[in-house]
């Protein structure tokens, strides 16, 4: 299958920060293809500049067919027409496309009618709902039907009811459209995106299928055990460092990562009675793809 | 043809955001009812005379007064606002604070001294001392006004012949000119130069919100968004001009200028102003730095332009015989003088030519770096 879009050593700086470093990846045609990254990964100067918003420093992005035409945007911040209406907003971003009064009229109101705004298609956008213009801000990305739209954090702000309409409304059109989405949500990125990559500091650290992700860095599955005392000194010097991997110490809770559960449970339960031990709760779970994104990115914050 | 479109859509907006769009259409028209009221008005026009006779119960003196209280305007009100004092300490201090424009000290002899010399036909008039600051254009027009007076009397009253009259006559082909009269077209400036708000509103909303952004991916070009704008601001300035000038008739101002040449200065006056704003909007992002930053131009443009203080005019060169001044750079004060001679002047096309010519291709200069120095802030 030939790409829709390929970037090619991307490479973008603001003054002394790279926010871009040596990035590569390809895009298939109507595929949802999530970009997962902490704040300041460089998710949205990779969108920016696979939009055109942006010219890498070095490194190229090779698009098929009419870059303009070919895109649609939908920024992180809401970017809407606040004294326009639903609907002549539509309309107008349609006319700038090229399209007929009356086509961008047409499309405008499908757009409406699946984002759930169509009731609300004569009102000022400046007197929507926060989330209502976070669905119009999605809908003026898609007026000219482009072939490959840039999603960047798409939910965020969204409450439960709308997250599921533009959830649903994301998956409805990934076979005519494809879709590039930045988000922080693990479990929406998970659900929605057909392959994902994470990013990090300017660097594309892994990218696959969630499930090629998850097998191929976190093969392993978690234990996640609470103990009455100091698990430091009491537990955590005699488990055996060949079968287990320790996630994480947290106070009398510790998250280990395991490749043999049979085993790995032996050695854990083996320490627990020697040492008379008081298990408060034990927890056998797969890994998910938070747990991946932290152990590539770490826990510390990000500015 | 995506012009009309984004002319729709923002002359949608121009609507929807009223505040602004009142601010510019009433500002001007405002100021000619204020302007109208300060120097139409029997109460608040006409110049404050201090006068001191020490002349008591002289007849003479008591005609000059008269004589001055008697000098009208065309309407038929006082020009001079005479009051009497009795403490010179007291004038003085009313010449500091600007309550009065000029004060008169009558000398004790005035009237013996005059029917002395009436009587023997000559002798020493003693004199009749005027006070007033120089710095006050209000002085200097209030004395021209006494000196004559002055003279005329002692002329009529002592049979003096003066081997030189004076006659005056007045600019304007038709009608004499008041002061409100110059204001008009200066006002009629300045309600374009409001533009410049209204102009950058268009524009900073774009920005502030980034729709500018949507913009610039679509296949709408810079150039057919700044017309779309610029189109729509010259309706507005339509507006202005003629909402100002309507004002200027309620209260009484008549011109028999050409008001279709009156409309073409304001239409290129508009362009320059839409220009300006351009350029004002590269280096401004959001309203709140439109409506404090974008504070500067507009003031630069209001002084410049002698909408409300006539400035001395510094020679740059000759261009076809016309004079170019150093505020000639900012075409609103080209429009002002245009503007002028079209009302008040009755100028016709020809007369006019030069600055209708000079102001545009000084907005075009202006346009072209607005569009450079906006494609280089905003890579669009």
């Amino acid at each position: 299958m030939s790409p829709v879009l390929k970037a090619e050593s991307l490479v973008k700086s603001f003054g002394d920060v790279v926010a871009v470093n040596d990035i590569s990846f390809e895009i298939y045609r109507g595929e949802i293809f999530g970009f997962l990254g902490p704040n300041g990964a460089g998710k949205t100067t990779t969108i920016r500049m696979m939009s055109g918003l942006l010219k890498p420093d070095s490194g190229r992005i090779v698009i098929e067919g009419n870059h303009n035409r070919f895109t649609g945007i939908c920024p992180q911040h809401i970017v809407i027409w606040e004294n326009l209406t639903c609907l002549e907003q539509m309309i107008f971003m349609g006319q700038m496309y090229d399209m007929s009064y009356s086509n961008a009229s047409v499309r405008g109101m499908e757009l409406l009618e699946s984002l759930g705004l169509a009731g609300i298609k004569d009102r000022l956008a400046k007197k929507l709902s926060g989330g209502m213009q976070r669905r119009l801000n999605i809908a003026l990305a898609l007026i000219h039907s482009p072939e490959i739209v840039f999603l960047d954090e798409p939910q965020a702000g969204l409450d439960p009811q709308s997250r599921v309409l533009v959830r649903d409304y994301i998956r409805s059109i990934k076979n005519k459209t494809t879709v590039v989405l930045t988000t922080h949500d693990m479990e929406e990125a998970e659900k929605l995106s057909d392959r994902i990559c994470i990013i990090d500091r300017g660097k594309l650290l892994v990218s696959g299928t969630a499930d090629e992700i998850k097998k191929g860095i976190g093969k392993e599955d978690l234990i996640e055990i609470e103990l009455e005392g100091d698990a430091r000194t009491d537990f955590i010097p005699f488990i055996d460092r060949n079968l287990i991997s320790i996630i994480g110490i947290d106070a009398d809770k510790v998250s280990l990562g395991i490749s043999d559960p049979v085993l790995s449970l032996e050695n854990i339960t083996g320490i627990v009675k020697n040492r008379n031990l008081k298990v408060k709760s034990l927890r056998l779970r797969q890994n998910s793809l938070e747990d991946i994104f932290i152990k590539l990115t770490g826990r510390s914050l990000r500015e | 043809m995506k012009i009309i479109p984004c002319f729709i859509k923002t002359f949608r907006e121009n609507i929807r955001d009223w505040k602004i769009l009142i601010l510019v259409l009433v500002f001007a028209p405002f100021f000619i009812y204020v302007m109208h009221f300060y120097m139409d008005n029997p109460d608040t026009s006409g110049y404050d005379i201090a006068v001191l006779n020490k002349d008591r119960n002289g007849s003479f003196s008591a005609s000059l007064i008269n004589e001055w209280e008697n000098i009208k305007t065309e309407e038929g009100n006082p020009v001079l606002k005479i009051h009497m004092i009795t403490d010179t300490a007291v004038a003085r201090r009313e010449i500091r604070n600007k309550e009065t424009d000029l004060f008169i000290t009558i000398p004790e002899n005035f009237t013996e001294s005059l029917r002395n010399y009436i009587e023997k036909g000559k002798g020493l008039l003693p004199p009749v001392i005027n006070y007033g600051d120089q710095t006050n254009v209000r002085f200097i027009i209030a004395s021209s006004f006494i000196d004559y007076s002055l003279y005329s009397f002692i002329s009529r009253e002592t049979g003096i012949e003066v081997p030189v009259n004076l006659t005056y006559d007045y600019a304007g082909s038709v009608k004499r000119l008041n002061e409100f009269d110059l204001y008009v077209p200066a006002l009629l400036v300045f309600s374009v130069i409001m533009m410049l708000f209204s102009a950058g509103a268009s524009i900073v909303r774009e920005i502030e919100k980034d729709t500018i952004t949507r913009l610039s991916l679509s296949r709408l070009t810079s150039a057919e968004f700044m017309t779309a704008i610029s189109l729509n601001q010259i309706i507005i300035g339509v507006f202005c001009i003629l909402l100002t000038l309507l004002s200027a008739f309620s209260v009484g101002y008549t011109t028999t200028g050409s008001i279709p040449l009156l409309f073409l200065v304001g239409i290129l006056t508009c362009f320059s102003v839409i220009a300006i704003s351009i350029i004002t909007v590269s280096f401004i992002r959001t309203m709140f730095g439109l409506l404090t930053l974008g504070c500067f131009p507009f003031f630069l443009l209001m002084f410049f332009s002698d909408c409300f203080l006539p400035l001395p005019k510094i020679n740059l060169f000759r261009l076809f015989g016309n004079q170019v001044f150093l505020n000639d750079i900012l075409p609103t004060a080209t429009a002002t003088r245009a503007l002028n001679k079209v009302l008040n002047y009755e100028s016709i096309f020809s007369g006019i030519s030069f600055e209708l010519i000079w102001i545009f291709v000084i907005s075009i200069v202006y346009f072209i770096i607005g569009i450079l120095l906006f494609r280089r802030k905003y890579k669009y």
